[in-house]
Formats: structure tokens, C-alpha cells, sequence
């Protein structure tokens, strides 16, 4: 062979290496299954050295002799595969020259590129390994997380508006899941209701607390025995928990009808019972918690709720939330809370402490699963009440009538009253919009029934004194034809079917309110 | 809803709520007449006192050339309206 001959055999010889680079580093960008990737670099690695075969060997453990530099000794090119940090992954090796005798030193550099693709591939595929199983690890929990928030029932409850309880629940675990949970249930006579913590949290809690939010549920509806409830559930949880698992629960049920409550605690936190301004620890025998003894005899106590009572149930982690200083939240804040919340309704009490808590932390990452749970009690002839508020504006009156619809649909109220509260609702609402042209932006309507006394207010806000009634003319229904006017008339039909009109002015608003005594059920 | 149409005997048909806020249409029909009328409530759920002033000028108005307007089936509500307004004694109703 002349030399030229030669010159351009080697030109030609690294562009079929070039080419075959070029390849693998393709293969390398859009290949991510290790296994495939590596065949394709076996495939292209023979041609790239021009070798009757070529093989990666990747080691399991590192081998004692294990090479750590490139040896050729001409039949046999063999490059250790050395990762970024210089861990040895395994070798790659091609073997028999074709087109020559001996591998040459342009051979031993290719191998070394080789060898550093390997190695970039192997652990760019370890990497997308682990990145995948932590994807998958999250979205089972994220699926976990929603089945466990699917086990309970909603915490917010849309009840009839003369339901005679009210009920809101709460919760949110520190970690995906989490082992705190509540749960309650109701028929015409009598709500069950339960909130429970297992100890630890993350999914064994998680599993633990499934199990026992569906074992608290299956024995309230057998019985109403809070006691025997938890009794049945610490044998159970006994029998078939991890020894080291216990659960914190406190159960009740109130008796709708008379407010009569009956509760068993099993070594939980005793609810707060908030009436009118005074909130006090509902006294209770602490048992222990459920799944510590094999059996275990928890005691009912009682209370009677009054009408307006509401009850806080919760878990550690609202007084033990704490704050950058590593100050706990404690029942001191907790207690303090519900006495200051306006109007006591449980989902004002909820997200009230709920908003408190997290004022508290003030960003501070959430330590323990937060659990709540709040009744309020009307009693069984619990006052209807519906307020709604209306621009001054004479387009508003077909609002102002649906509001009155409204009311009355929650009522058993008879058709008569309807037509004389949605008159006189009609009545005072457009005197106030003709007559006081003083008065502020809005104007409220409040129905309220209480036993068989029916309030109809009107609020006009930001107004100066103004009774509507005041300077009504006098209405003479027998005068003739010729000598009637309307001027008064709607005031005066207001009177005639209403039973009686109260007048305040107070803080800038002034109200009219008229009641009528409606026929009792 | 409010609705003021005329019926097929030439008598004028109310339905639905006659209120404040729909008095402005019904005025219009009520000072356009030039004879009484027959005035079918049948359909008619409520009437407030804007409603009762329309009533009252019409009437006011066809009195004085010794017509009248003439209410029919009045359903019991609104008949306790027109009671105490002294209404009844001012319309007849049928």
C-alpha cells in the first residue's frame, strides 16, 4: 500500500468513528431506558474502534483489581468506566482489531471517550431512577392523602337552617397523611360525633387511623352507648394494631331533642364547651387511650346542653402548634380564642382558631396532624334567622323577595304572614329608598322566627335617625272615592297586617322592625 | 314576574306580582283607558300599595265620567289587602 492510500484510509476511517460518535451521543440525549442505551453504545463502540466485539461489564461491587486506567495490549482495549466522583461503575472493553493488527493509540482515545459516555449514561439513568420512584412514592401519597380525606365526612355540613345543631370539622395533617381523625353522623334524634389521634403519624398512623374512624362508625350506629362504643373499639384496635400503637379518642352522642349529652373518653384531650361568653373544659374521667389493654371498661358521663352551647373537640396538634421561639400554642391561647369569637357558630369557631394557630406559627412548618371538630346546639325549636343586604335601588325588590321566599320555604309559616311580611318588607324597603334620601349605600333585611314570633327588621346603615312611620299621614279608609290618596298607604297596610313596629336608632344605623305572632305548628 | 295584557273579552288580565318595581308599564295600560273595565286578578299573586295607587287613580279618573273598574276573581290575600285599605268600599269586586 502506497502511503497516500493509507492517508486517506485513515481520513475515511475516523469519519465512519466520527459518524459513530455522533450516534451514541444522539442515543445519549434521547435514550434514558439504561439497558437500551447500553447496547446501542456495545453496537457503536465496535465500529467506532473498528473491533470484532466489544462488551460493558458494570460492577455490582468494585473488584480489588479492578482497573483503574486504560490497558492495551493490542488484541484487547479495555477502559475503565470512572463516574464524576470517581467511583470505578465497571469496564468497557472491545477486542480483535479488524482492519489491523493491534488497537493504536487514536483506538485508546476513542475508548476513553467511550468509557466517559458510559459512565455519564449510567448515572444520568440512576439519577432518572431515583427521580421516578420519588415521583411515584408522591403521588401515592398524594392518592393515600385523598383517600384518607375521602374517609371522613366533609367538614363543612349544609343543614336545614332550623337543623337544631350545627356542625364543622377540620383537618390537616402535618405530613401527606396523618394519623388525627374525626367523624360524626346524625339521625332526626341524635348526633354521634367523634375525634380521635394515633399515636405517630405518616401512613402507619394513616392506616391505623382508617381502621379506627370505620370501627368508631360501625358501633355508634349499633348503639348509643359512647362507653360500649369505645370499649368495642379498644379490643379490636388491640387485637389487630402493632403493640406500640395506641389512639386518643373522645366520642359523643346528643340527644336532639332535650340537648341531653352523653360522652367516653379514652385519654384524649377534653372538648372546650363554650356557653354564651363562658368557655370551660367539659369535665371528663380520662380512660386510656384506645388499644392499650386488651379490654378496658370507659365510663359514660353526662352534661345537657343549653341552647346556644357549642362544643370544641380537638387534637394535640392545635395547642401544641408552636412558633420559631419553640412557644407552644397551648389551651391557655386556644381557650382564649373561642371565648373572643363573635358570633360562636362552629365554622367561626373553626376558622377562627384554625387562622389563630397559623398567626402563631407564623410560617413555622407544622409539627403534629391539627384536628377539630365543633357543634353548636340550638335546641329543638331553634330560631330561624336569614339576613341579606341591598343596594338602594328599586331593581333590588325582586332580591328582597327572595329573600323572604327563602325564609319562609325554611319555615312552616302560613301564606297569610308570607304576603304581609313580603308587603311590609316591600313597603318599608322602598319608603326608606323615596323618603330618607339621607340614609347610607345599603340597607339590611333580618327575618328572624323564634317560637311563633316573627321579627322582620329593616336596617338602613350610616343613617341619620329616620322613622318611617313618623310623618306617614293619617289614612281615613272610609273617606270616598275622591278623597282618597295613596300618600301613607303602604305604611298604613304594614300596621293593619303586621301585630306591631318597633323604631331604634343605633351606632348611626337605623332600624324598623315589625313582628307578628304567627300560628304555632 | 309582572304581566298586564288584555283578555279576549276585552277585559284586562293581571298576573303575577304587581309591585314597586313594576307600577311604571301598569300605569301606562290603566291612564290609557277611556271606558271601564273588567280587571280578571285571577292570575295576580300580590299587589302592594304602588299597585293599589295605580287602582286608585284609574278609578279616580273613570269615576268622573261615571265609569268604573270592575275587579274579578280577587284571590283571598289581596282581597284582605283591598279590606284594610278601605279599597273594597271604593272597587267593586266580583
Amino acid at each position: 500500500m502506497s502511503s497516500p492510500a493509507v492517508q486517506r484510509d485513515t481520513s475515511a476511517r475516523s469519519d465512519v468513528a466520527l459518524y459513530a460518535l455522533l450516534e451514541l451521543s444522539k442515543a445519549l440525549s434521547s435514550e434514558f431506558d439504561l439497558d437500551k442505551l447500553l447496547a446501542v453504545i456495545v453496537e457503536k463502540a465496535s465500529a467506532v474502534v473498528e473491533a470484532e466485539s466489544t462488551r460493558i461489564v458494570l460492577y455490582d461491587e468494585v473488584p480489588s483489581d479492578a482497573d483503574v486506567k486504560l490497558s492495551n495490549t493490542g488484541t484487547v482495549l479495555r477502559a475503565p468506566v470512572i463516574d464524576s466522583h470517581g467511583k470505578i461503575l465497571g469496564i468497557i472493553e472491545s477486542v480483535n482489531k479488524t482492519t489491523q493488527s493491534s488497537f493504536d493509540a487514536h483506538d485508546e482515545s476513542l475508548m476513553h471517550a467511550l468509557a466517559t459516555h458510559v459512565a455519564v449514561a449510567i448515572e444520568r439513568a440512576r439519577m432518572t431512577e431515583v427521580h421516578l420512584d420519588n415521583q411515584r412514592y408522591e403521588q401515592s401519597l398524594r392518592l393515600a392523602s385523598e383517600i384518607q380525606m375521602r374517609m371522613l365526612p366533609s367538614g363543612t355540613v349544609s343543614l336545614p337552617v332550623n337543623a337544631p345543631f350545627a356542625i364543622h370539622a377540620f383537618i390537616r395533617p402535618a405530613k401527606q397523611v396523618g394519623g388525627d381523625l374525626y367523624d360524626f353522623s346524625w339521625n332526626d334524634e341524635r348526633l354521634f360525633f367523634c375525634v380521635g389521634d394515633v399515636t405517630g403519624k405518616g401512613i402507619g398512623a394513616a392506616l391505623v387511623m382508617a381502621m379506627t374512624k370505620t370501627l368508631l362508625r360501625a358501633h355508634a350506629a349499633f348503639q348509643d352507648d359512647p362507653a360500649q362504643v369505645l370499649s368495642a373499639v379498644n379490643t379490636r384496635l388491640y387485637e389487630e394494631t402493632d403493640p406500640a400503637m395506641f389512639v386518643t379518642a373522645f366520642c359523643g352522642f346528643l340527644d336532639l331533642r332535650d340537648g341531653r349529652l352523653r360522652y367516653s373518653n379514652a385519654g384524649h384531650e377534653p372538648p372546650l364547651l363554650r356557653s354564651g361568653r363562658a368557655v370551660d373544659r367539659l369535665q371528663s374521667k380520662a380512660g386510656l387511650p384506645l388499644g392499650v389493654l386488651r379490654s378496658f371498661v370507659y365510663v359514660v358521663e353526662e352534661k345537657v346542653l343549653q341552647p346556644g352551647d357549642s362544643l370544641l373537640l380537638y387534637t394535640d396538634g392545635v395547642t401544641d402548634a408552636s412558633n420559631r421561639a419553640e412557644e407552644l400554642f397551648t389551651s391557655t391561647r386556644l381557650r382564649e380564642v373561642v371565648e373572643h369569637c363573635a358570633n360562636a357558630e362552629p365554622s367561626s369557631i373553626v376558622s377562627d382558631v384554625a387562622a389563630s394557630v397559623d398567626r402563631f406559627a407564623d410560617g413555622t412548618a407544622q409539627a403534629d396532624d391539627i384536628a377539630m371538630l365543633c357543634v353548636k346546639y340550638y335546641g329543638a325549636e331553634r330560631p330561624v334567622e336569614m339576613a341579606e343586604t341591598f343596594r338602594r335601588d328599586i331593581a333590588e325588590l325582586e332580591d328582597v323577595f327572595d329573600l323572604v321566599g327563602r325564609f319562609f320555604a325554611a319555615t312552616d309559616v302560613d301564606d297569610a304572614t308570607r304576603y304581609a311580611v313580603e308587603l311590609a318588607a316591600e313597603e318599608i324597603f322602598t319608603n326608606l329608598l323615596r323618603h330618607n334620601p339621607s340614609g347610607g349605600d345599603q340597607i339590611e333585611i333580618r327575618l328572624r322566627l323564634e317560637d311563633d314570633d316573627l321579627a322582620l327588621s329593616v336596617t338602613d346603615f350610616n343613617a341619620p335617625p329616620f322613622d318611617v312611620q313618623a310623618d306617614a299621614p293619617e289614612v281615613d279608609v272610609d273617606r270616598p272615592l275622591e278623597e282618597r290618596t295613596p300618600g301613607g298607604l303602604g305604611l298604613f297596610l304594614v300596621k293593619s297586617m303586621m301585630d306591631r313596629v318597633a323604631y331604634q336608632h343605633e351606632n348611626g344605623n337605623s332600624t324598623v322592625t315589625l313582628y307578628k305572632k304567627v300560628p304555632s305548628a | 314576574m309582572f304581566d298586564i295584557r288584555e283578555g279576549t273579552n276585552k277585559e284586562l288580565i293581571l298576573a303575577g306580582r304587581f309591585d314597586a318595581s313594576q307600577v311604571e308599564r301598569a300605569r301606562g295600560v290603566f291612564l290609557s283607558l277611556s271606558e271601564g273595565k273588567i280587571v280578571d286578578f285571577a292570575q295576580l299573586d300580590y299587589i302592594s300599595s304602588a299597585g293599589l295607587g295605580v287602582l286608585l287613580a284609574a278609578q279616580k279618573r273613570l269615576s268622573q265620567r261615571g265609569q268604573s273598574l270592575k275587579l274579578i276573581n280577587v284571590n283571598h290575600h289581596i282581597r284582605d289587602v283591598f279590606r284594610f285599605s278601605g279599597f273594597d268600599q271604593i272597587f267593586e269586586i266580583a
